[in-house]
């Protein structure tokens, strides 16, 4: 009681008040400044999307005009030339980097599930030593190990495989450390015992109870995989050369290199498009699975 | 049902690296008294016990004694350093706990966040194959009928009479199913193993959540229960398989107080519906007092008294177990053993004595106890406050109801009495009061050693209690 009407009393006094107006104008200009940095943040992301969207619109000829920032007409133009140029063939690129990007993303997930669950779960001799190095490997970039990579799938003759994009995908030593970090944070022990009991063989343990605990990691790495190997472009173009073999980025990277000299420019911007769109579907269908995987680690603590 | 027995059962905890041996030795040393060996902290020592079959054994004792260690071990979660176990005649030192026919209660509960409450209890039907009772399949099947005649029913006043009839024909399949199991319990068989059908384990699971009170949270996730909620779940979880044995560790300790009783009255009708070997771990000498038919009371790995609740709590083998045994806690005096032509009295420092009723001093005399300090345990209820004897101020007096628990000070320590509030609650804070007690009361224990209770200082305790129960199980044949 006491309390209340000492802030009444303050609150009364003059003096207070224009303390309050002046905390309050301070505030609103905060207000202000963060909106404005994170309407700039907003800008910068979506401006190029813009500019990939107009520039798709446009064709050839308005294209090598100025940049005005306003669609034209020449979507469907575009989108019928870019579905039936001779050089490419669009839809099998598709395929093919949606074949490799989908089961890289599960075989990504599930083995270094599988992996970071026999970490957290078992108390075996060298448990720790193996941790460290799976980690260390996080340090060596792909690039050091990708000639000697190459120079094996070219002695197996390998290459132009997909599978051979797809199997790599086993070791991931950082989805690992998420997984992880992720059944640190959410198994407990108890559960997987409890299982044991209840008489669940050890991979029906993982599969069963397991597996449907790390939902949310494996929504949010699944994702990141996908996305990774949808957007690859060093092994694939290094890997595949038949042209039916070809992926998105590497049919990408020939048209654009091709597009100065020769090639519709606004056939180059519609694949892009084209590229683009599952990636932006599979994010707005589980964005908020992503935020909740992100976060959970941190909240449940 | 089973008979449970371990035999000189040793647990190791082996060091984990060999450069923090030495820290690990320091660490395990300050934190508790286990014994540390060449090998590691031992938890469990040379732990011999018979469980009989249908019994309910409640292991108790301080954190860190070893009775979850021991509890781990019969399930097969924790491996067995030295010593046997057999459940039902079978050695499992081995064997996987699944192969065990054991279940268990966990004190976390450990449900299945991302399955209903059925699937969880359904989860252990659906793995193994599971002993079916000839019984339980004639009550389902039973059921069954039930449940399709009144189908046939609606079919037929619907006009669907060629469904119906096939339907008929499912009961008179099931009704001669019913025959067969009749005639084979006829031939004294009881049950089989096989993997339950869908509905059948429907069924189960229905039964086993009306006996728990949980039908209506069915259809509901773990965490949209209350704790007490879940515990029933989890025992549902362990109790719809049948097993031989149910283990149970702490499941009551994360419930509050007044749940905890319910619950606690909740398993002792549990036990009388289900007649299965309950091994029950817990800290709390209330619940061990309350459910077991045997307490095992624990401390630093070692047994240290096995027996009846009323056992342990009148004739205590050592001053630990006085002392864990019985809320509020015993009553310790520093005093004197004298005899005389065989007859024994305790006298306190403070200079009260009191002469040993003559069943105490045979048991002294039988174990050729001489005149020496001890410690003399009284226990809170046997204090009397009749104006003669020890004298003491009261410190603090805590009103309980019926009674009132009176913290005296005698010399350089507290003691605890109790004083019965007959119709008026009386203030007794700061009063100054005489205390006595009398010589059957009096639990008189050694000063050296383990504190051994000098009424049964030589007894080979364990050697004895296994001879008794041989004697009774004779007897019994």
């Amino acid at each position: 009681m006491e309390n209340t009407n000492n802030v009444a009393a303050v609150k009364s006094k003059p003096q207070g008040n224009s303390k309050n107006t002046a905390a309050h104008i301070r505030l609103i200009i905060e207000k202000i400044l963060v909106y404005v940095f994170l309407m700039l943040n907003v800008f910068i992301c979506l401006f190029f999307f813009y500019i990939l969207i107009v520039n798709s619109t446009m064709s050839k000829d308005e294209l090598q005009g100025v940049f005005t920032g306003i669609p034209s007409t020449h979507f469907f133009d575009n989108l019928k030339s870019a579905l039936n140029t001779a050089d490419v063939d669009l839809p099998q690129a598709t395929w093919n980097s949606f074949l490799v990007a989908a089961l890289s993303a599960i075989v990504t997930t599930y083995f270094s599930a599988l992996s970071a669950y026999a970490i957290h779960t078992y108390r075996f001799k060298g448990r720790k030593f193996i941790a460290g190095f799976i980690l260390a490997i996080m340090m060596i970039p792909s690039q050091v190990s990708s000639l000697g990579f190459l120079k094996l799938c070219n002695q197996m003759g390998a290459t132009n495989q997909l599978w051979v994009l797809i199997i790599p995908g086993v070791a991931a030593p950082a989805v690992y450390f998420y997984m992880l970090q992720y059944l640190q944070a959410t198994l407990p022990l108890d559960l997987v015992e409890a299982s044991r009991i209840d008489g669940s063989s050890e991979f029906r343990t993982f599969n069963r109870i397991v597996l449907p605990i790390m939902k949310p990691a494996l929504a949010v790495q699944g994702i990141f995989s996908f996305v990774g190997s949808w957007n690859n472009l060093y092994m694939p173009a290094l890997l595949l050369t038949d042209d039916d073999k070809k992926t998105l980025p590497v049919i990408l990277a020939n048209l654009s290199s091709k597009a100065h000299s020769q090639a519709d420019a606004g056939q180059v911007w519609m694949t892009i498009l084209i590229a683009i769109v599952p990636i932006v579907v599979v994010f707005l269908i589980l964005s908020k699975q992503i935020i909740k995987g992100v976060t959970s680690g941190s909240v449940k603590g | 049902m089973a008979e449970v027995i371990l035999k000189d059962v040793v647990k190791i905890y082996p060091y984990s690296e060999k450069k923090e041996k030495r820290k690990a030795k320091d660490v395990a040393a300050k934190k508790t008294n286990l014994q540390i060996t060449e090998k590691g902290v031992v938890a469990v020592q040379n732990f011999n016990l018979t469980i009989k079959d249908g019994e309910f054994v409640v292991l108790v004792g301080p954190s860190g004694c070893g009775k979850s260690t021991t509890l781990r071990m019969v399930a097969g979660l924790e491996d067995i350093s030295e010593g046997e176990l057999y459940i039902n005649g079978m050695l499992c030192n081995s064997i996987e706990p699944k192969e065990r026919d054991i279940a268990m209660v966990f004190q976390s509960y450990a449900l299945y966040p991302h399955m209903t409450v059925y699937k969880n209890m359904e989860y252990p039907l659906t793995i193994l194959k599971q002993k079916i009772p000839y019984r339980f399949e004639i009550e389902f099947l039973t059921e069954r009928n039930a449940a399709i005649a009144t189908k046939i029913e609606e079919l037929k006043a619907a006009g669907k009479a060629a469904k119906a009839t096939k339907l008929e024909e499912s009961i008179k399949a099931n009704n001669a199913r019913i025959e067969e199991c009749k005639a084979k319990i006829a031939t004294g068989e009881i049950d089989y193993v096989a993997k339950m059908s869908r509905a059948m384990r429907k069924y189960k699971v229905q039964k086993v959540a009306e006996m728990l009170n949980i039908t209506e949270y069915l259809d509901r996730k773990p965490k949209a229960l209350s704790g007490g909620q879940r515990q029933r779940v989890a025992i549902g979880r362990a109790i719809v398989r049948n097993p031989n044995v149910l283990l149970m560790d702490e499941p009551l300790s994360n419930l509050d107080a007044k749940l905890r009783n319910e619950m606690r009255a909740e398993i002792i009708k549990l036990r009388k519906k289900i007649s299965t070997t309950f091994i029950y771990v817990t800290h709390d000498q209330i619940e061990a007092m309350t459910l077991g038919d045997r307490i095992v009371v624990m401390k630093d790995g070692f047994i240290q008294q096995i027996g009846t609740p009323q056992d342990v709590y009148d004739h205590p083998r050592n001053k630990f177990v006085s002392g864990f045994i019985g809320t509020p806690k015993m009553n310790y005096f520093d005093g004197h053993l004298s005899v005389k032509d065989g007859k024994y009295s305790v006298t306190t420092a403070n200079g009260f004595t009191v002469a040993l009723p003559e069943e105490k001093n045979e048991r002294l005399r039988a174990n050729q106890i001489g005149e020496q300090d001890v410690t003399i345990g009284v226990r809170p209820g046997h204090i009397k406050l009749n104006g003669k004897g020890i004298e003491g101020q009261v410190t603090v007096s805590e009103l309980m109801g019926d009674s009132t628990h009176l913290h005296i000070s005698v010399g350089d320590h507290d003691i605890i009495a109790i004083a019965h509030n007959e119709g008026v609650c009386q203030d007794y804070s700061g009063k100054v009061l005489k205390i006595s007690f009398e010589g059957q009361c009096v639990h008189v224990f050694s000063k050296e050693g383990q504190e051994k209770n000098l009424e049964y200082f030589n007894e080979n305790y364990h050697k004895r209690h296994e001879e008794a129960e041989a004697k009774e199980q004779k007897t019994t044949k």
